[in-house]
């Protein structure tokens, strides 16, 4: 009994609840009707209104118009049962609807202003669209009761993988991003070098992958989820020290946007082959923005240029060999681009080192070689020296080889054609023309056992190579195809 | 009488060993580089053969002349695609003189001229057949240094620092050889010294050992050999600690550092 009432209460007082009403003493009279009101006690709005948002044509808990249903509404029902009148709205007051504001309308209303607010509703952002739902509802990021759905308000990101490194950078490649059609791609998305302790790259840590991680608006934090443990996350491309970005149940904390960007680098730090996505989300829910999937070099190409074909960025569009090996850079797998300089008439050189040291210390266990002219002289030269060495370096086949008018590589000065298959390969291309004055009679040759069969072919028997020189055969686009789409088919990444 | 000479004999030997610096400067023959042009300027693959045949037999096919205007046509003239090919075609027809080719490049190693110095160890290096399943064919150089040694001449250093550049073991046994050591006692010792070298690198090779495997024999065989009264057996020494620094002790490196004979110091200092 509370002033005199019977009043039930609600589910949830907010305050104590005779601290809610205060005794009126006077009697109010208006428009000819007088009603006593001995002991009425009015609900006094204390504090906070609660949380409650009115809605419909007409409120009747809403005496005062002002959409919620709050103490605030208290003296505009007491004004409505002592002095009768029209409230702010038709129904004002009258929580029975029986047309009349009585006492039978104060248990109603009381309950209406005390009872538990209904669920607000929000922002749903998920799968890139937008709706208002509770927070429960939401199956993505949730941007707060009362918020609203509209032009940038949900969060968007992108994340861009990029190719594998040399040493200290990219060169002699271009610094590539991997195409967003193909970066969830097993085989032409991004690919990455396992990188464990004892994997001895002798010109810096060059085997983590750069990733650029962008978002929209910056306030919304974002994180990575990983699939794999084997996915390790840095700030730094060195790893430094205390720079690692360390996941709890594979989701790292926020990301540390500036501007909203933020350009990190991904270690894959287990010693087992695999694929592995991960994927950019709402630090607040799990709903990916974008998603890239790894995939671990099991492979490595060496592209070997001919006498005086030097490396550079962009490449040299002359020079056919660099053109094949950055096409198969692009498609996912590890290139390395050399000049025939870097192999000794043994096979010696910073090649073999490059080819051994992915075979010992990343897994690799697939090689392809191809070179022109005297690269393909090298081509032999390496293939023989891997071929010998095997007990010292382990596991592996080169699967597939190629040569264009290979020439003997002993020395800058031999003219000699290459005419003998590399040791161990598995399947070999060779293609060649016939000297002439124009290229100084320099010219491969017959290749037994090589493709197309049966011993390679003569460019100057096709009527797109009558007429090629040496310096010519490199560049048909029927030569560069032949060895591009002949690797792809014979060796994953 | 005899006796008498053969300590005069046996010190002159000693002192074919040592060194003495060399300085060549190989000129452009007018006729030599006129005959090359040709070469290069002509028509069709039989001028071409012409070209190439009267070039070599110029002077009576003298390789001491020829040789040295092949280096000069490669390192000094103007580039162009077709230089190193007209070199390359003639070389080829000397393919069967392959000694006396070998014979008048190696003073080009001590040209005044670095281009000239760099063609002729690049032209030499092709001469060796390199490759991954034999050591280098130093046989043409064993010739060479056996004459001076023979004729009473030092050795030639730049050689000598060229074939230990290539490879040392080869390079070892194959000036042992030619400076004419004759009793088993001076001879066994660098053999087993090299074999026992060799065996390691072998073992390191094909993975009976790890890549940076130390064998305490090596380890002495080598301290021995940095000790050795032949420059060129402490040499070897120094070529494989500068390479497989593991394999020496601070006194060796010390040691070889300030030896007497320059050229082991300066193998000994680039480590």
């Amino acid at each position: 009994m509370i002033c005199g009432m019977t009043i039930k209460p609600p589910v949830a007082w907010p305050r104590p609840l005779a601290a809610m009403f205060r005794p009126i003493s006077a009697v109010r009279s208006s428009g000819g009707h007088a009603v006593r009101v001995a002991a009425l006690c009015v609900l006094v709005g204390m504090g906070q209104p609660s949380m409650l948002h009115a809605g419909g044509p007409c409120d009747p808990c809403d005496a005062n118009c002002d959409t919620s249903h709050d103490f605030a509404d208290v003296p505009a029902v007491a004004d409505l049962l002592l002095l009768g009148g029209i409230g702010c709205s038709p129904c004002a007051g009258d929580m029975n609807a029986d047309t009349l504001v009585d006492g039978r309308d104060i248990q109603l209303f009381v309950d209406c202003i005390t009872a538990p607010p209904p669920p607000m509703e929000g922002a749903c952002c998920h799968a890139a669209a937008c709706a208002v739902t509770t927070q429960t509802a939401c199956a993505g990021l949730w941007l707060g009761a009362g918020s609203a759905c509209g032009a940038g308000v949900c969060p968007t990101g992108n994340l861009t993988a990029h190719r594998p490194q040399r040493g200290t950078g990219y060169f002699p490649m271009a610094k590539t991003a991997v195409a967003e059609m193909d970066e969830e791609h097993d085989v032409t998305g991004p690919g990455i070098r396992i990188n464990v302790p004892g994997d001895a790259d002798a010109q810096g840590e060059d085997d983590l992958i750069e990733v650029l991680v962008a978002s929209n608006p910056p306030a919304i934090p974002v994180a990575l989820r990983r699939e794999a443990a084997a996915l390790r996350v840095w700030t730094t491309r060195t790893k430094q020290a205390g720079t690692e970005i360390i996941f709890t149940n594979d989701k790292t904390p926020a990301l540390p946007l500036v501007a909203g960007t933020v350009t990190v680098w991904v270690e894959w730090a287990e010693a087992a082959h695999g694929f592995a996505s991960m994927a950019l989300e709402p630090l607040d829910a799990s709903d990916p923005l974008d998603t890239i999937r790894f995939h671990t070099f099991r492979g490595v190409v060496m592209s070997l240029g001919g006498e005086n074909q030097v490396p550079s960025v962009p490449v040299d569009p002359n020079n056919g060999t660099f053109v094949v090996g950055i096409a198969l850079y692009n498609r996912g797998y590890d290139v390395f681009i050399h000049d025939e300089d870097d192999i000794g008439p043994d096979g010696a050189g910073l090649a073999y080192n490059n080819v051994v040291d992915a075979i010992t210390n990343r897994m690799v266990d697939r090689v392809a070689i191809f070179g022109y002219s005297h690269g393909g002289g090298s081509t032999y030269d390496l293939s023989e020296r891997l071929d010998v060495n095997r007990a010292g370096i382990g596991v592996f086949e080169i699967l597939v080889t190629s040569y264009v008018d290979a020439v003997g590589n002993d020395s800058d000065f031999d003219v000699e054609q290459e005419l003998r298959r590399p040791p161990s390969t598995g399947w070999h291309a060779n293609h060649y023309q016939t000297g002439s004055l124009a290229d100084f009679f320099l010219d491969g040759g017959p290749v037994p056992n090589s493709n197309p069969a049966p011993s390679g072919l003569n460019v100057e028997t096709t009527p797109w190579g009558a007429g090629s020189t040496h310096f010519q055969v490199d560049d048909f686009v029927q030569v560069r195809s032949f060895i591009e789409t002949s690797f792809v088919e014979r060796i994953t990444p | 009488m005899l006796i008498a000479f053969c300590p005069v004999f046996a010190s002159a030997r000693l002192a074919a060993q040592d060194v003495a610096p060399r300085v060549v400067q190989t000129q452009p023959d007018a006729a030599y580089q006129a005959a090359l042009a040709d070469v290069a300027a002509a028509p069709d693959r039989a001028g071409m053969d012409a070209a190439v045949s009267r070039v070599v037999s110029m002077n009576e096919g003298n390789l001491a002349r020829l040789v040295p205007q092949l280096v000069w046509h490669a390192a000094k003239r103007p580039p162009s695609a077709s230089a190193p090919s007209v070199v390359g075609h003639v070389f080829k027809r000397l393919a069967d003189v392959k000694h006396g080719v070998v014979a008048a490049l190696a003073p080009l190693l001590d040209d005044a001229d670095t281009a000239i110095r760099e063609v002729t160890r690049d032209l030499l290096r092709g001469y060796e057949d390199r490759s991954a399943l034999r050591p280098p064919d130093f046989s043409a150089y064993h010739a060479i240094l056996e004459a001076d040694v023979r004729g009473g001449r030092p050795l030639q250093a730049s050689l000598i620092a060229h074939m230990y550049a290539s490879d040392s073991g080869a390079a070892l046994l194959t000036v042992m050889r030619a400076t004419q050591l004759r009793k088993p006692e001076e001879i066994k010792p660098i053999l087993w010294a090299e074999h026992v070298v060799a065996d390691l690198m072998w073992r390191r090779q094909f993975g009976f050992a790890e890549k940076n495997a130390v064998d305490p024999a090596a380890v002495r065989e080598l301290d021995k050999l940095s000790q050795h009264k032949a420059w060129w057996a402490r040499l070897y020494a120094a070529e494989i600690i500068r390479v497989h620094p593991e394999l020496g002790s601070q006194a060796m490196h010390d040691r070889l550092k300030k030896d007497v004979n320059v050229v082991v110091q300066q193998a000994a200092g680039k480590g």
